[in-house]
């Protein structure tokens, strides 16, 4: 009888898991479906009663109007990889670069200029888009990537991050044996210790890429150009103006979406464990 | 030993420290080369915008010009209905989407974190997804959700409900609006929080809860007194985050509400301004009207309830010294 009632309670629990991971997952994946769905649907058929639930033979049709209204889509799409590869990859460079000085080099004022660092890390960046803009118009960078690459350069959690990796990960003798196989102090760094640093830096660049690929209230205050658009910034325009075309609408954000989707199945484990190693570790 | 070979091993003695002296030096500047980019971005892109932006909020700037006006941004910030408008809707969302989403993402987590769940990768990655979609294209596919036609307002009439104004275009009252942007936000957050917290409890050594249930203690007793204590650092994180992310509020409500095409039209923010948040009155006022001291003194108004708020959660979190 005790038994029988343990087994239960246990089994009642597992159904109150279940209930909530199915019932969260399947309200997380919806609007998912939704978006894909109503993408092969006229917009005259999206609101319909009952709207429809499976994919419908538009698709073509509202791609070509998509084109039609946002001629530079394609390349909006080009213009936010340039933005997540750029600042990805400057990203890492420097913030290995100083990750590793910080954590392998003795030099004066190390110590205070680590915790500026750290202090630099609660400033708030939305406070600067104003004045941010005003110094990117000034420095002449309107319409062009560089805004949205140089300044990655001064990534101090990704410094502080690879600096804890590298510290605690890259044994010392192996700076000490390239040393004496003659390689110079950029090439230990070069050819040690970026290779060594991969997993840390792959969690950084996983960051670093969502935040350059979905970036949107940057270069809508400085991209004036169609041609330099990112997508998101795309796509707000063409709802802006287009704003009852929702199947075009719908297409551009599926395609825009396809990315994410690839990433999250393809690679989501190690992401995740890198992504939430990361954000908890700055605690 | 003779004396020259005494002289000799000490002047062999000088030669390595000299060397070693000349090596460190060599090396802490190495060091300065690598750091030194960091800083120089730093201070350009960094300082120099948030020092730039106390000054610029006690100016008339222009485009075309800019007159030193002393406080009188400030004044006006105290008097213009818009701002508190914004200031009322973002504090309401940040509490209402703070609270939906932490309890939820706390469950969530818990129930993830179960023993012996099957599925557990595929639960994470579906978790994870909305997280790294832009909110601009979320917001877009709400929007068509939303719809008072739409497939929300069809699913809830097939449970006997009758049809929500979502986004207030059907009938002009701003009364679903902010709800409907709490939604999508947590919608879009939560997951990233269950993630987080399950993060955390992964962290618990299972010996802890192994211990309590042989000493007799509840399931409750074990979610209170062993679990959300050893969660609270990443709690503290997690509603750090939805302070920070709820104030900051744009991209979502922006395309909820209309995209680009609402701004300077007066109608940002939706019916009767009841999405419009401090960050879409700051954009507005720059970009819409080119008042961009106005603009920098409601940023400068934000970062203070940032710091305020910030300052009110770690007291909470943190009022025992010891942690």
């Amino acid at each position: 009888m005790a038994v029988h009632m343990t087994y239960s309670r246990a089994a009642g629990r597992r159904g109150i898991v279940y209930a909530l991971l199915l019932v969260s997952a399947f309200a997380t994946i919806v609007p998912f479906y939704w978006e894909f769905v109503l993408a092969s649907h006229m917009t005259g058929d999206i609101a319909s009663t009952p709207p429809p639930v499976w994919i419908g033979s538009a698709l073509l049709q509202n791609y070509r109007t998509l084109i039609e209204y946002a001629p530079h889509f394609w390349r909006s799409m080009l213009n936010s990889g340039v933005i997540a590869v750029g600042s990805t990859g400057v990203t890492i460079f420097f913030s290995a670069l100083g990750g590793y000085a910080f954590a392998r080099y003795r030099f004066p004022f190390k110590e205070q200029l680590f915790w500026v660092l750290l202090l630099t890390m609660l400033i708030p960046s939305q406070l600067g888009l104003i004045p941010w803009y005003i110094e990117m118009t000034h420095f002449g960078w309107a319409n062009s990537f560089l805004p949205f690459i140089v300044p990655a350069v001064g990534n101090a959690f990704g410094t502080f991050w690879m600096r804890q990796y590298i510290a605690s990960a890259v044994p010392q003798e192996l700076f000490d044996a390239a040393r004496i196989d003659g390689c110079g102090e950029f090439g230990t760094f070069w050819r040690i210790v970026l290779p060594l640093a991969a997993p840390a830096a792959g969690a950084l660049a996983i960051t670093s890429f969502i935040g350059g690929w979905n970036a949107f209230l940057g270069p809508l205050t400085l991209m004036s150009d169609p041609s330099m658009y990112t997508y998101p910034v795309a796509l707000a325009n063409l709802k802006g103006v287009h704003g009852t075309d929702t199947g075009a609408l719908l297409v551009g954000s599926s395609i825009a979406t396809l990315p994410m989707l690839i990433i999250t199945i393809f690679g989501s484990r190690r992401i995740i464990d890198g992504l939430t190693a990361g954000a908890l570790s700055g605690q | 030993m003779s004396v020259a070979s005494t002289a000799l091993l000490s002047g062999f003695r000088g030669r390595i420290q000299s060397r070693r002296v000349g090596q460190s030096t060599r090396r802490a500047l190495w060091a300065y080369l690598f750091i030194s980019p960091f800083y120089i971005s730093f201070l350009v892109f960094g300082v120099f915008p948030i020092v730039f932006s106390f000054y610029l909020a006690l100016t008339r700037w222009t485009p075309y010009q800019s007159t030193f006006i002393g406080a009188a941004n400030f004044v006006n910030l105290l008097q213009d209905n818009l701002v508190h408008t914004a200031l009322f809707n973002s504090l309401w969302l940040m509490v209402v989407i703070g609270g939906a989403q932490i309890s939820l993402a706390l469950v969530i987590a818990l129930a993830l974190n179960a023993r012996k769940v099957r599925g557990r990768e595929a639960f994470r990655g579906i978790f994870f997804l909305p997280y790294i979609t832009s909110p601009v294209v979320l917001g877009l596919v709400w929007g068509v959700l939303f719809a008072y036609t739409g497939l929300l307002n069809y699913g809830l009439s097939r449970i006997g409900i009758e049809p929500v104004d979502w986004l207030g275009y059907a009938s002009g009252s701003s009364t679903w609006i902010k709800p409907a942007i709490a939604l999508v936000t947590v919608w879009q957050f939560f997951g990233w929080n269950v993630l987080l917290f399950a993060a955390g409890l992964q962290a618990i050594p299972s010996e802890i809860f192994e211990a309590a249930r042989i000493d007799g203690a509840t399931d409750w007793d074990v979610l209170v007194r062993i679990t959300l204590p050893l969660l609270k650092r990443v709690s503290f994180f997690v509603v750090s985050i939805t302070i920070i992310g709820s104030i900051q509020l744009f991209d979502a409500p922006l395309m909820l509400l209309g995209g680009v095409a609402g701004a300077g039209s007066g109608t940002l923010g939706g019916a009767e301004s009841g999405g419009l948040t401090l960050a879409m009155v700051v954009y507005e006022t720059a970009f819409s009207y080119g008042q961009f001291g106005y603009a920098a003194a409601i940023s400068v108004l934000m970062f203070g309830v940032l710091v305020v708020l910030t300052a009110v959660n770690r007291r909470v979190f943190f009022r025992n010294l010891e942690d």
